[in-house]
């Protein structure tokens, strides 16, 4: 008696924990908590869609890899147009601090380090910024779930997330569909600080690599611009063995981890 | 005399190159790098590598340029006011897994028929060797490296000369020369490094002698020499002086006359930080007339210096810093020799940061050298250091701001350059189209402003509008 009370109990606490845990703030938490290789590896291709319709072609090889505290680096290899051949980027996340962010330049020949401001600029000249790319501390922004919502075939929560301190996001908000079972976005609603749509990113692919849940295609439009841009994973591997001499400025420079 | 003291020099580093080309050899049938040890699964069927990192064999890169300059005065080139300059520039790498060669081929008609370096110099813009030993990396070649955190305005940017001939072009590198030199840089950790500068000798500053980038100090000069040796025709040229052995530029071919250099650098809690030290030349000339009355010779001479650098770099605010200072230690320590220039110090300090997001740039900073015994200096009007106008500081204050429009295809800029003591200004404002990738049209004015004794305003009637194409591959 005395243990079917406490299993009864217990259900009753689980199923009332649930539903208070399935905040936006928690679902966004899973978001950030899906499991993910150790580290990736990734060759990307993207195609920068102009206003008129006119398609320009980027190629990057990215690396990421996180560490015992799961915090991530990430370098970006430059490939193609010829004009920026041979960047590199590299940006380390720090507990209680701004990003480390460096950028080689070929042009001058010198390693050079760039405010995590910087991460509202363009990425390539592309829809996506640098923080676009990069992952963002759940508690950095206050989230709010607003509905159910189905989207093809995702059944998704719909949050909303807005930044603690508005100065650090470049959005004033973010709508985040995120896919139940997966524990993906499969689109984003972003509002500029006027708090008018400004883009949307939409998962056009969604693959199982090595049991991970991995994007594979990714569409981000600006439709205050009419422009957009599609990113696609040409290769994906997740836990690939990465020398750490890969997360340094001495790789941006040398380019041999 | 000035072309032949480069002559020992190749076969010296050349003998670097060979030494290290060796690991490049032998590695040559080296299979691709296999980083991945637990048999990744790939988004899509491939063979072989992703590349980057993995990279290897030889590969080909370049730009194509056509311009054409309107010349604001016509006494600024002797030929025609519109002169057309095209360049190509051919990158050449070959990569294996512990070695790299690389060589930048640069044509340039014009730019080449004032240079009068050896044609090797003419046509190589770099080319070296890159060896890579576990954490160590070894490089030898003729090549440029940038010592310094400022960004294209330096002064611990020491190891290779400036070159004058080129002193209007737009990229940092192009104004500097290349220099035969042998590097290493060993990894201490992830973060931090040390690195180690030899070069065989010291090459001084390219400085021309006619055409439009001649400085004003050469004219003056020219302008003095007759009275002082009332047997040279009037008017002279710097050049023909040159040639006939009346000036004489001081050799430094000799490894005693080599520039040693030792930097470490790292970074940590948000700084990057470095320490350097440099044994080198102060790679400006400077005019010697102490032995005039015996040799009836004007002797262009340089400073040994012993450079002591700190240099650091941070973000905070969106606001990017980055800061330079230096102590330079000539051999007239207490400021009392005239034909030796005096101790001195400078600095760099800027930043840079966008506006607003994603919207211009804004990039400042200053520059000044300070030279240490000022008044001895102005006591004596035979010290090579001397100014009518005792102004012996010298600040410039650089800055541009630019941005994108159009959907990136349109890139606006606004260079400035302003000399503080001097009131001398370079003022650029610049326009780039880019209707598709690696395909730019470039229009440009470059106007100098100041007296012609100061260091853009020398320039003045060499003012140009300047109309260009390139296209990279």
């Amino acid at each position: 008696m005395k243990r079917s009370i406490g299993i009864a109990a217990a259900l009753f606490l689980l199923g009332i924990g649930s539903l208070f845990a399935l905040d936006g703030r928690e679902v966004m938490l899973r978001v950030d908590k899906r499991p993910t290789g150790k580290t990736s590896h990734a060759l990307v291709r993207m195609d920068l869609i102009d206003s008129k319709g006119q398609v320009n072609t980027r190629s990057v090889e990215m690396f990421t890899i996180k560490d015992e505290k799961d915090l991530k680096k990430l370098v970006i290899v430059f490939h193609a147009p010829a004009s920026v051949k041979d960047t590199r980027y590299l940006a380390v996340e720090n507990e209680g601090r701004d990003d480390d962010k460096w950028i080689y330049l070929p042009a001058l020949k010198r390693v050079r380090r760039i405010a995590a401001s910087e991460g509202g600029s363009s990425f390539m000249g592309s829809d996506f910024t640098y923080d676009d790319m990069s992952d963002r501390d759940v508690d950095r922004d206050n989230h709010k779930l607003l509905r159910e919502e189905t989207i093809g075939s995702y059944q998704c929560y719909v949050v909303e997330s807005s930044a603690k301190d508005p100065k650090d996001s470049q959005y004033s908000k973010r709508i985040s569909w995120v896919a139940k079972d997966l524990w993906i976005p499969v689109k984003i609603e972003l509002y500029d600080k006027k708090g008018n749509l400004q883009k949307i990113a939409t998962m056009d692919k969604i693959d199982i690599l090595q049991g991970f849940v991995t994007p594979l295609q990714t569409t981000m439009k600006n439709v205050q611009k009419g422009t957009s841009t599609l990113l696609v994973m040409e290769k994906f591997t997740w836990d690939e063995a990465l020398p750490s001499g890969l997360f340094t400025t001495r790789y941006l420079e040398t380019g041999k981890p | 005399m000035v072309r032949s003291r480069f002559c020992s020099v190749p076969f010296l580093v050349l003998l670097w190159v060979l030494i290290l080309a060796i690991p490049f050899s032998i590695a040559a049938s080296s299979p691709k790098e296999n980083l991945g040890e637990s048999n990744p699964t790939k988004a899509e069927d491939s063979s072989g590598s992703f590349g980057g990192i993995t990279e290897t064999g030889p590969s080909w890169s370049g730009q194509v340029r056509a311009t054409s300059r309107l010349y604001r005065d016509k006494s600024a080139i002797e030929e025609s006011v519109w002169q057309p300059n095209p360049r190509v520039d051919l990158s050449v790498e070959a990569k294996k897994e512990q070695a790299e060669l690389k060589v930048k081929f640069r044509w340039e008609p014009n730019w080449q028929i004032q240079n009068t370096d050896p044609l090797f110099q003419r046509m190589i813009d770099e080319a070296y060797v890159r060896g890579f030993l576990g954490s160590t990396v070894l490089e030898a070649g003729y090549m440029k490296v940038v010592w310094g955190k400022g960004d294209d305005v330096h002064v611990l940017d020491v190891l290779n000369p400036t070159d004058y001939y080129d002193f209007v072009n737009n990229d940092y590198l192009d104004r500097r020369a290349s220099q035969w030199m042998v590097r290493i840089i060993h990894s201490l950790d992830d973060m931090h490094s040390l690195e180690l500068v030899w070069e065989p000798v010291t090459t001084p500053d390219r400085i021309p002698l006619e055409g439009p980038w001649k400085p004003y100090a050469i004219s003056a000069l020219e302008a003095k020499l007759p009275l002082l040796l009332p047997a040279l025709p009037s008017p002279v040229s710097a050049s023909d002086l040159l040639a006939d052995g009346t000036l004489v530029q001081e050799s430094l071919s000799t490894l005693a006359d080599g520039t040693y250099g030792i930097r470490f650098t790292g970074s940590s809690h948000g700084f990057d930080y470095g320490i350097l030290y440099a044994y080198t030349y102060n790679r400006q000339p400077k005019v010697d007339l102490s032995r005039l009355a015996q040799t009836q010779k004007v002797y262009l001479t340089y400073d040994r210096i012993h450079c002591f650098g700190i240099e650091g770099a941070t973000a905070w605010e969106g606001f990017n810093f980055r800061w330079e200072g230096g102590y330079f230690l000539t051999e007239d320590t207490k400021g009392t020799d005239p034909k030796v220039r005096n101790p001195s110090v400078g600095y760099v300090v800027g930043f840079d940061r966008d506006v607003w997001t994603d919207g211009p740039n804004l990039n400042l900073q200053v520059q000044g050298i300070l030279p240490l015994y000022a008044n001895k200096i102005d006591r004596n009007p035979l010290d090579v250091e001397y100014r009518a106008d005792g102004k012996y500081t010298n600040h410039i204050l650089a800055g541009h701001l630019s941005d994108t429009l159009l959907e990136n295809k349109l890139k606006v800029k606004l260079s400035t350059a302003y000399g503080v003591e001097h009131r001398d200004l370079r003022i650029v404002p610049e326009l780039t189209y880019e209707p598709f990738d690696d395909f730019q049209i470039t229009a440009r004015w470059v106007q100098y402003l100041g007296n012609r004794d100061t260091t853009f305003g020398q320039y003045k009637d060499s003012s140009f509008f300047e109309l260009g194409v390139s296209y990279r591959f």
